[in-house]
């Protein structure tokens, strides 16, 4: 799942200082899931900032609303009578569900509402870790399921270097070290000698450093093209 | 103190169907009375209360509160020790835009405690006359 | 092809090797560097040059290399794969390479969370093990990506570090092996603040026969006070400091002479050791003592090799 976590008030708070009226636009995918923008964190939010202008004497008109998806188009069609009234859109979705939103209202001001944190894990309420970088070719089959690209500090292919010590990562005490875990895991399973083993150089152009990446399966697209 | 002398404050007061809300009933049995604009909403226990709750009122409203049971006297276990942790939140939230934390609160008391409910109402309103308007009220 | 460096006959003498560290300094100062390589010219083999160790930025390691081949010092060249992907790397190494320097020394580098610019963004494109592998690979006459030079290829002494004291324990052996299989030729160890761990680590290495195919280097550093010692043994990740040291610093009228004590007992007990090459001496913002310990530990005068 896509974590994020909201901006801070003032941040937003800024943002909209010249709108009179705006639409709080939230997500019913993964932000409703890590609690950072879904149909509640609208509500409150809305509130928050409708009572901010309203102490300052400059009333802001909150549209509330959450659609299924923002980073589908058709979800952000189904708005398009609601936005047409708003000054500007605040998008509580993540980075990829707020620039869809930009691209379906060319002429809309649309404001990021929340900073995208990582791709992860929901350990507890309220925790959350990072799991996977979406580097675009998975070693997890050679790494025990761990993977080291997203979960060591250093994203080393032949750890652990030499900053572990009794599971955990130099960086953060708190961190455990992938390849620790890496470690441990292969042995509980019989296979830590496939760590002796040099994993070679990546091959990072699947990863963003390819640029911008883009995913095309002929076998599902249609006729038209869309 | 407020300005204004004839300032009523309007007041939401959430309430825990097994201890608030009980005690409210037994305050009107007693023929307590408590100031005119506080608004009670039943609740099915005081973990329901949420953030969003309480800033909803707080639009409309000059102070909100839950009560909730006695500590350690919870009829689901956590409800009251979640319930003030969603307090807390708020009054984080109230922080950061600059009004009051005092204007949301909780408070515990028992199903037949209708002196003490009438108590806690009018200390909370005295408190919310003290503290003058809500600044951030958007329905006025 | 290998570099027929001075560091590189040593280790293949049979003597026991000694080398020593500069740090470089956070200006573009080079008169300090020079400085240092005028005081320990002579008592080492070879001198690593830190490349912005602990993340801090430094005058480059590669600069501060030409400074002691100036003065007539051989650099062993620090390179980090947090600063440089392969590219930077490789350029790095080919144009240290033709400013005459041979030894390299291969490692992950400190994160930058621990330096003055933990809000830079890292590499780690590859990491230790693969830059050894890819240096193996130059000295060879090829590039990373598989691609032959068409000139004479740098020639190399390839190095990279070890620490006992980091854990998974027995994992630390292994992960020596990969060092030594992706084609390292010596080993310097962290510092050894715990003799009985090492010794327990050296143990291991030997029933695996990896002293035999890489020359290992252990770690000493001279501790100047009790304070110095702690703090490394609570807070510096990979680090072991044993009881019976701080014990000794702390009964100790003069801990300094103390701790240079403790270092010269420590070599001579490396000496001794089975399947140790030598040492390797970081005497941190403490490099004036180096000559009083080789002295004192008999490793003077250098062997002419």
């Amino acid at each position: 799942m896509i974590i994020a976590e909201r901006k801070p008030i003032d941040e937003i708070l800024g943002f909209l200082s010249k709108h009179q009226k705006v639409l709080v636009l939230g997500c019913g995918g993964c932000v409703t899931v890590c609690l950072a923008g879904g149909e509640k964190e609208v509500g409150i939010l809305g509130s928050e900032l409708a009572m901010a202008r309203s102490k300052e004497g400059r009333p802001l008109e909150v549209v509330q609303k959450t659609i299924e998806r923002q980073c589908d188009f058709e979800y952000l069609e189904g708005i398009r009578h609601i936005v047409k009234d708003v000054d500007a859109i605040l998008s509580l979705a993540c980075g990829i569900g707020i620039q869809t939103c930009a691209e379906a209202f060319p002429d809309k001001i649309v404001w990021p509402g929340v900073n995208t944190k990582f791709l992860g894990v929901n350990l507890n309420v309220g925790v959350w870790a990072e799991r996977c970088q979406a580097c675009g070719q998975c070693v997890l089959d050679k790494t025990g399921g761990i993977c080291p690209v997203a979960r060591c500090s250093k994203s080393i292919f032949n750890g652990p270097c030499g900053g572990s010590q009794n599971g955990k990562c130099e960086v953060d005490p708190d961190t455990d070290c992938a390849w620790a875990l890496i470690h441990d895991r292969l042995a509980r399973l019989g296979e830590v000698d496939s760590l002796r083993e040099i994993m070679a150089i990546k091959d990072w152009s699947f990863s963003r450093d390819g640029g911008p990446r883009k995913l095309v399966r002929e076998d599902l697209e249609l006729e038209s093209g869309k | 103190m407020s300005a204004d002398a004839n300032f009523q404050p309007k007041i939401v007061v959430f309430a825990c169907e097994n201890s608030g809300w009980l005690a409210a009933e037994h305050a009107a049995s007693l023929g307590l009375s408590y100031p005119e604009r506080v608004e009670l909403i039943k609740l099915p226990c005081s973990g329901k209360i949420d953030v969003i709750y309480f800033m909803k009122a707080l639009e409309k409203s000059d102070g909100t509160m839950i009560m909730a049971c006695q500590q350690e006297n919870c009829k689901f276990l956590k409800g009251n020790v979640r319930a003030a942790q969603r307090v807390r939140q708020t009054q984080n939230l109230l922080k950061e835009i600059g009004i009051e934390e005092d204007r949301v609160g909780i408070f515990y008391l028992a199903a037949n405690m209708g002196h003490k409910f009438v108590e806690i109402v009018q200390n909370f309103y005295d408190k919310m006359r003290e503290l003058g308007p809500n600044p951030g009220k958007v329905i006025k | 092809m290998k570099a027929a460096s001075k560091l590189q006959r040593m280790c293949e003498s049979g003597n026991f090797v000694v080398t020593g560290e500069i740090g470089p300094p956070k200006s573009c100062n080079g008169e300090i560097v020079r400085h240092h390589a005028k005081m320990l010219k002579g008592w080492c083999e070879s001198f690593n040059l830190t490349d912005n160790q602990t993340a801090i930025v430094r005058l480059s390691s590669i600069a501060a290399g030409k400074i002691l081949l100036e003065e007539g010092l051989e650099p062993n060249i620090q390179i980090v794969c947090r600063d440089r992907n392969r590219i930077a790397a490789q350029s790095d190494i080919l144009g240290a390479s033709a400013l005459g320097m041979k030894n390299v020394l291969c490692l992950s580098g400190d994160h930058q969370k621990f330096g003055n610019h933990p809000t830079a963004k890292n590499v780690f494109d590859v990491d230790s093990i693969q830059l050894i592998q890819i240096l193996d690979g130059m000295r060879k006459g090829y590039f990373a990506n598989g691609e032959q030079m068409k000139d004479e290829p740098p020639q190399l002494f390839i190095g990279c570090a070890a620490n006992p004291f980091a854990d998974p324990f027995e994992f630390r052996v292994t992960r020596l092996e990969k060092k030594a299989d992706a084609g390292a030729d010596f080993c310097q160890t962290q510092c050894i603040l715990d003799m009985e761990r090492f010794e327990r680590w050296m143990e291991l290495v030997r029933a695996r026969g990896l002293h035999k195919r890489i020359k290992i280097l252990g770690g000493i550093t001279p501790i100047k006070s009790v304070k110095a010692a702690k703090y490394m043994k609570k807070f510096v990740a990979g680090m072991m400091v044993s009881d019976d040291l701080i014990e000794r610093l702390e009964k100790a009228e003069d801990v300094k002479a103390e701790g240079l004590q403790i270092a010269i007992e420590q070599i001579e007990r490396l000496k001794k050791m089975e399947g140790i090459a030598g040492v390797h001496i970081m005497a941190i913002a403490w490099e004036e003592k180096v000559p009083e310990i080789c002295q004192r530990a008999g490793l003077a005068p250098r062997p002419e090799v």
